[in-house]
């Protein structure tokens, strides 16, 4: 009975251990990470809307993919 | 008296009944209220100061006058493409394009006078400029670096003063009468806020506009969302696909302007539905404000996209709006190729508002009433700038 309870516990222990390492991890992410979103813009010349990557060549003056930085 | 007796516990029995109803819907109410108060606090339960409905649309030479042509010069080491912000100070012209970090101030007369800002990470460098306000008090300009977390201070002759860190990658900027800086910031940010104001030393004030966790994050800043000083001296803040510009004093926001139409647009309870509104604005489902409105002591100019009529290619139909605050009026142009053209940021001094065209899109739209009474300067400046691609200012007036 003793150890069952042993083992519970730890297991307990270790749910808690993971579950706060995984929130901390995401906020890491969220804080340090330059992320960069895609941004759409009007090209004019393909008379569409375009995300920054994917509309090079339709119309838009200037275009570059943007690199998301880890 | 059985009859009495049964009436008695019948009472007891429904006054009981009553009493168990009357604390539930006090229970309820205190939880509503409560609901309310957190509202209030935020300020967002207020009803709008003022409501714009757009209906109404003249021609563009009935609505405004131009007043001047300004080509702008630019050198050959300079690029500007894609204007992101114009502002006017005291004659002068500073001018953004965020693509290739540019930012130029000219002279009233279009002379180049400075290119303000470094590239490189160094401590006086910017590696990128998002966005930059001007501190018309302390003649300074306030550069906004996305990649870096910083803003960097120089005066207006472009010599470099401090920097400060940011805590939030933050992507738009302004600044208010006590020179508080009010910064529109990105979603990936751990206060889950869009909007945040620091002081001049860069210490947090609040945050504003919370999002929620589970928010898509996709940057809108090319369609909508907006921040620009108002005319008392704040701030004027739009989230992105809201049709709501609020007002910000002191620490405080409430609804100013409030965008309807008889066209579907997007609900204000699907604010951070970013995705969802990116989808109706490419299929030209929906009629909305611009990214651009600037504010002056009697009006509201504003950019507008009227929804794609059937019969149109164009998912794009930008007008140019104008908001009476004293006779609650507004206007805005029927869809011209100028209209179209103005697009672009806008900015306000006094009574007049300017905008920025290309010389080749300007000669194009040479035949237009709006710029019968400037053939001649047209014709001066096409011979005199060979650059076709050169930026023009133009200057506006309501009529």
């Amino acid at each position: 009975m003793k150890s069952i309870f042993k083992i519970f516990a730890m297991i307990c222990f270790f749910v808690t251990i993971m579950l706060s390492l995984s929130n901390l991890d995401n906020g890491v992410n969220a804080q340090s990470s330059n992320w960069q979103m895609p941004e759409p813009r009007y090209c004019p010349e393909s008379l569409m809307y375009a995300t920054d990557c994917s509309a090079a060549g339709m119309g838009c003056i200037t275009v570059q993919c943007k690199i998301i930085i880890n | 008296m059985l009859i009495i007796k049964e009436g008695v516990s019948d009472f007891n029995a429904s006054f009981f009944l009553w009493k168990i109803c009357l604390g539930l819907l006090m229970l309820s109410y205190g939880c509503n209220s409560k609901q309310i108060d957190n509202t209030a606090i935020e300020g967002f339960d207020q009803k709008p100061e003022f409501t714009i409905f757009v209906e109404k649309d003249i021609n563009v030479e009935n609505l405004f006058e131009i007043n001047q042509i300004v080509p702008l010069e630019i050198d050959k080491e300079n690029f500007l493409v894609d204007i992101y912000r114009l502002q006017v100070m005291e004659d002068n012209f500073f001018l953004l394009d965020k693509v290739f970090g540019t930012l130029l101030r000219f002279s009233g007369d279009g002379r180049p006078m400075v290119k303000i800002g470094e590239f490189g990470s160094g401590p006086e460098e910017t590696p990128d400029i998002a966005d930059f306000t001007l501190d018309r008090k302390e003649k300074e300009l306030i550069l906004l670096s996305i990649e870096e977390r910083s803003i960097s201070f120089f005066d207006l002759e472009g010599n470099f003063k401090r920097k400060i860190r940011l805590k939030n990658q933050s992507d738009m900027l302004s600044i208010n009468q006590d020179r508080n800086l009010g910064m529109s910031i990105t979603y990936f940010n751990e206060d889950f806020s869009n909007f945040e104001l620091i002081d001049n030393s860069g210490k947090r004030i609040q945050t504003m506009f919370p999002f929620p966790q589970g928010v898509f994050p996709i940057g809108l800043k090319n369609i909508s969302g907006h921040i620009t000083r108002s005319h008392s001296g704040g701030f004027l803040y739009q989230e992105p696909a809201n049709s709501v510009i609020f007002e910000i004093k002191g620490n405080e926001a409430y609804p100013k302007y409030q965008f309807q139409s008889r066209d579907h647009m997007w609900p204000g309870e699907k604010k951070h539905q970013l995705n969802e509104y990116f989808q109706e604005v490419a299929s030209g489902k929906i009629s909305f404000p611009t990214r651009f409105f600037e504010e002056s002591e009697g009006h509201l100019f504003f950019g507008w996209n009227q929804r794609k009529r059937p019969s149109s290619q164009k998912v794009v139909d930008y007008r140019i709006g104008v908001f009476d605050k004293e006779t609650k009026q507004t206007f805005i142009t029927k869809e011209c190729k100028l209209s179209g053209l103005m697009s672009g940021p806008m900015a306000v001094e006094g009574d007049s508002i300017y905008f920025i065209i290309s010389m080749y899109n300007l000669m194009e739209l040479s035949e237009e009433p709006i710029l019968e009474k400037h053939k001649h300067t047209m014709i001066q400046i096409q011979k005199s700038k060979g650059d076709m691609d050169t930026p023009v200012l133009v200057k506006m007036k309501l009529k």
